[in-house]
């Protein structure tokens, strides 16, 4: 969509290969070498081969599915309440932008246990969420939000909402100011001038966002540990343990690696829906 | 979007232009923001804490010892699993330089992070590590412990008569134990409104959904186990899956809200569950702002956990190393940690010693317990590396949806 | 009509941002409990003792330094390679952008506990010491994919011609980066800075596996409850909240300040 730089000169060739450099060597050193060791690791099952991701394939599937739901809930939640956030602070915030962007980013400089026991102390069953609940008849007597599903896709959302809201910002904040005045004399509503000229707009920073959301989120492990019963466990915990406790080395590798290529077609998918050219 | 739409805008392009390249500080005022962050708890970092700490300074600190002419002793640990004297007291009495880090959390990550470099002879930097029974069981298995030096542990006749001898390392070779706790069940009598004796208390479906077991294999299996008549310390495959089995059941039925590491502490405390298998430790650092909180080792038993000492076989300070352990093995000393660490001392002579500096302490059936108690302790059986990861994936099964 | 809806938004804003803050209203709270024991689960009664003893547990300050030098610094490389990358893909097209893409999005689809024992297995076959060093090189690895995305949203639809015409008015290649693009795609940098830094703050797994016997400030709270959880912790996240936050209000007061003096308006394109 952009226009790219012309010129033909031979700097201007070499140049984009030398300013990703640093960046991919880093990757490259750093996650790919260790990747192509653990994926040599998934093929040593015991039973030889592909057994590791047959076993992966067929023991988890309920598990990848829950995860992929889950991930699903919460990025769609991070930016029913991200954008609307990300959009005030763009348009309507003036001198105190730059606070409130750190405001955003700064709960997460208290650990995120730190955060998660807080979250615990307001969803306690004898804590202030569930008795309003139960004040407004939303849960039952014996009703509770901890070791739940709400629990846990709240503690997701919750703890990747900065994920959703910065970059989202960041591609409102670029939009002319002139073009939306001019939008909402075009168009009677101020949701119509929204709907053509600003949507369209920030979708950069919405696809961006909804990738460090759902992607992350999707393999994580420790909300549902901490906020969840058994019937929440998501794909993140089974691979933690199947590491850590079974060490079940081939079954944790393939079980990554299915995870990684289904977030990856998933991610393709999504960028061909949303129309960008590339996958990112 | 292209500005050379119009011919209009052309005029104010030029114009921001000549703007743009003039202004200065737009950048500088937008990093202020980050960089703000940054220098502000960089300053308060600076700020706080007195002496930079001796474990931060790393490999520095190792040079400089060395060049001082002694060599520094090394110590992991788990957190708040000490009082604030010994590591000092010991230093003055020995003149051992001591580097005592407390960045053990869990056995599983801690075994992940040193398996490799010990398996290729690479040092780990540390010469004691502290790890729960089975998992020094597992590196005494794996070859990757030195033997203790007795002749330079006097101490050793101090050693609890329990615990002497244990199936994952005979005669005591390798390893001593640190601190003990005990797992048994914790429970609010107000929340269950009655007292508990057994085991089985906690399938009884009044409690449904209030109930929670550990993730810790070992000490809930062990527990169940023992509820269901069998011996953990000589537990057979089919003992494994019986007890495994009537956990999934009462996991699936709704029985069991969740398996917890030690956050079952807070669902007890704010009321969540009102029965929970739980460390005695745990259940001793809540008391006082719990009183309502017991804990009792059931009648058929309670487990037994220790974390052992052990010194890794590419440390090269082991004479620093058996030092320390002979001197925590004096049980004056030993009071002294237990009464920083509420825990049980595998030191004989402990309890009187603890008398003296902490008579509340010392009447505590959870850091003092008396003989009848200890005899009614567990051990769970040494497993070999196979059977301990087909438990485990049998456990796994058993606790995870 | 214009009118309700900008209170509806602002309303609608105002409660999310009073969403993110309510667990930091309560870990602010529980800093004056008193708890007579060694958690910090109920409230017993309000107290300032542990404020008035911050540094009762030396190697809980010793962690958060370490975790703050640690985030400085990959936080400072991780920008840079993120921003050039970010730029690279936006601004070009060149054979083997794809693979570029495709390297951004892997690290974020790979489970933590996987990335960080993998690292260490490299670090071990290179006979690289875990430590300071290590931690640094994870953070900048699992950041670089975070800002380039974020820098990317910002520059997507950036009017390349805008360089060229300033060259036309006769600016330098480099006078033409500092002061037409970057000034544009700051806002973007920086968001993806701030975020880089939360993250490296917050890193727990892959820090584990690779800070050998150096503890972090995530690595130090996880590994003392199961002993304990003193209120000291709560005063220590206040005290970095109520500090970053002083911070930001200076420079919004420093910006206000530079922006009078220079009499210019706060945006630079409305």
């Amino acid at each position: 969509m952009a226009g790219t730089a012309s010129g033909g000169s031979r700097r201007s060739r070499l140049a984009p290969y030398l300013l990703v450099a640093p960046g991919v060597l880093w990757l490259v050193v750093f996650f790919v070498v260790p990747t192509i060791t653990l994926a040599q690791t998934s093929l040593t099952g015991v039973d030889g081969g592909w057994s590791a991701y047959h076993r992966a394939l067929t023991s988890y599937g309920t598990h990848f599915f829950r995860s992929f739901r889950y991930a699903l809930a919460a990025t769609l939640l991070a930016l029913a309440l991200g954008y609307p956030l990300a959009y005030f602070i763009a348009f309507r915030a003036g001198r105190l932008k730059n606070l409130l962007l750190g405001l955003v980013v700064l709960p997460f400089f208290t650990t995120f246990l730190v955060r998660t026991f807080a979250w615990k102390t307001i969803l306690n069953d004898g804590g202030p969420a569930v008795w309003l609940l139960q004040r407004l008849h939303i849960l039952g007597a014996s009703g509770r939000l901890l070791d739940t599903t709400v629990a846990v896709v709240g503690g997701l959302t919750y703890n990747f909402l900065p994920f959703m809201i910065l970059p989202i910002y960041v591609s409102l904040e670029k939009i002319d100011r002139r073009l939306v005045e001019a939008a909402e004399d075009l168009y009677s509503t101020p949701v119509g001038a929204f709907r053509k000229v600003v949507l369209p707009l920030s979708l950069p920073g919405v696809f961006a966002g909804s990738l460090l959301t759902f992607i992350p989120a999707a393999g994580d492990f420790i909300n549902a540990q901490l906020l969840g019963s058994p019937n929440q466990q998501m794909i993140g915990t089974v691979i933690q343990n199947q590491f850590l406790e079974v060490r079940d080395y081939p079954l944790a590798a393939s079980l990554s690696f299915v995870l990684m290529a289904v977030i990856t077609i998933g991610v393709l998918a999504y960028a061909r829906a949303l129309g960008t050219e590339d996958i990112a | 979007m292209s500005r050379r739409e119009s011919d209009p805008r052309d005029a104010e392009l030029h114009a921001f232009l000549r703007q743009a390249i003039t202004r200065r500080g737009f950048i500088q005022r937008s990093a202020l923001g980050a960089g703000g962050l940054v220098l502000g708890n960089s300053l308060l970092a600076a700020c706080g804490g007195g002496k930079e700490g001796a474990p931060a300074a790393g490999a520095d600190s190792t040079a400089a010892t060395a060049a001082a002419g002694g060599k520094k002793l090394r110590i992991s640990n788990w957190p708040l699993y000490i009082d604030k004297q010994t590591v000092p007291d010991f230093e003055k009495a020995t003149g051992i330089k001591t580097e005592y880090t407390e960045d053990i959390n869990d056995n599983g990550e801690f075994f992940a992070k040193i398996d490799e470099p010990l398996k290729r002879n690479q040092s780990i930097d540390r010469d004691i590590i502290v790890l729960t029974d089975w998992m020094a069981g597992r590196l005494i298995n794996l070859g990757y412990v030195a033997p203790l030096d007795d002749a330079k542990f006097p101490n050793k006749a101090n050693l609890v008569d329990s615990v002497k001898d244990v199936s994952f390392d005979p005669g005591r070779k390798y390893s001593v134990p640190w601190l003990s706790g005990m797992t048994g069940i914790g429970y609010n009598p107000k929340k269950t409104g009655r007292e508990l004796t057994s085991i089985n208390d906690i399938f009884d479906p009044k409690f449904k959904g209030q109930v929670t077991m550990l993730t810790e294999m070992r000490d809930t299996l062990g527990l169940v186990m023992l509820g269901q008549g069998k011996d953990p310390t000589k537990a057979t495959k089919a003992d494994v899956a019986a007890a495994a089995a009537k956990i999934k059941k009462a996991r699936t039925g709704g029985q069991i809200r969740k398996f917890t590491g030690n956050d079952y502490a807070e669902d007890l405390a704010a009321g969540n569950i009102a029965i929970a298998f739980a460390w005695s430790g745990d259940i001793q650092g809540l008391a006082a702002d719990n009183p309502d909180l017991r804990w009792i080792a059931p009648k058929e038993g309670a487990m037994l956990y220790s974390d052992n000492m052990l010194i890794p076989k590419t440390s090269d300070r082991k004479d620093e190393a058996m030092a320390w352990i002979n001197y925590v093995y004096d049980p004056k000393h030993s009071a002294q940690i237990v009464a920083g660490a509420p825990y049980l001392s595998a030191a004989k002579g402990t309890g009187a010693e603890l008398a003296k500096i902490a008579p509340d302490l010392a009447k505590s059936s959870l850091v003092n317990p008396p003989d009848e108690l200890r005899a009614r302790l567990h051990v769970f059986r040494a497993l070999s590396d196979a059977e301990d990861t087909e438990f485990n994936r049998i456990f796994q099964d058993a606790i995870g949806a | 009509m214009r009118r309700l809806a900008r209170w509806l938004l602002d309303g609608y804003a105002i409660l999310v941002l009073g969403y993110l803050f309510l667990p930091i209203f309560v870990i602010v709270l529980y800093s004056f409990n008193k708890p007579a024991g060694k958690f910090n689960f109920v409230w017993k009664s309000f107290s300032i003792d542990a404020w008035r003893n911050p540094f009762a547990y030396q190697a809980l300050y010793e962690s958060m330094k370490l975790s703050l030098r640690v985030a400085a610094v990959s936080t400072a490389v991780a920008t840079v390679f993120g921003t050039l990358i970010a730029l690279a893909l936006t601004r070009y097209r060149f054979r083997g952008s794809s693979a570029v893409n495709l390297l951004l999005v892997l690290p974020l689809t790979t489970p933590e506990v996987v990335l960080g024992s993998s690292l260490l297995s490299l670090f071990l076959d290179l006979n690289v010491r875990s430590g300071f060093n290590t931690i640094v090189i994870a953070h900048i690895m699992f950041s670089v994919s975070y800002v380039a995305l974020t820098v990317r949203a910002r520059i997507r639809g950036f009017d390349w011609t805008l360089e060229e015409a300033a060259m036309d008015l006769g600016a330098t290649p480099l006078r033409v980066f500092t002061k037409v693009t970057l000034p544009i795609i700051a806002p973007g940098i920086v968001a993806a800075a701030m975020l880089a830094f939360a993250l490296s703050l917050d890193d727990f797994i892959i820090t584990l596996f690779n800070a050998g016997n150096r503890v972090t400030y995530p690595l130090y709270v996880y590994g003392a409850r199961r002993a304990a959880f003193p209120p000291q912790i709560n005063v220590l996240a206040t005290a970095i909240l109520l500090v970053s936050l002083l911070a930001l209000g200076a420079t919004v007061l420093w910006q206000q300040r530079t922006l009078r003096q220079r009499g210019m308006s706060v945006t630079p394109l409305a």
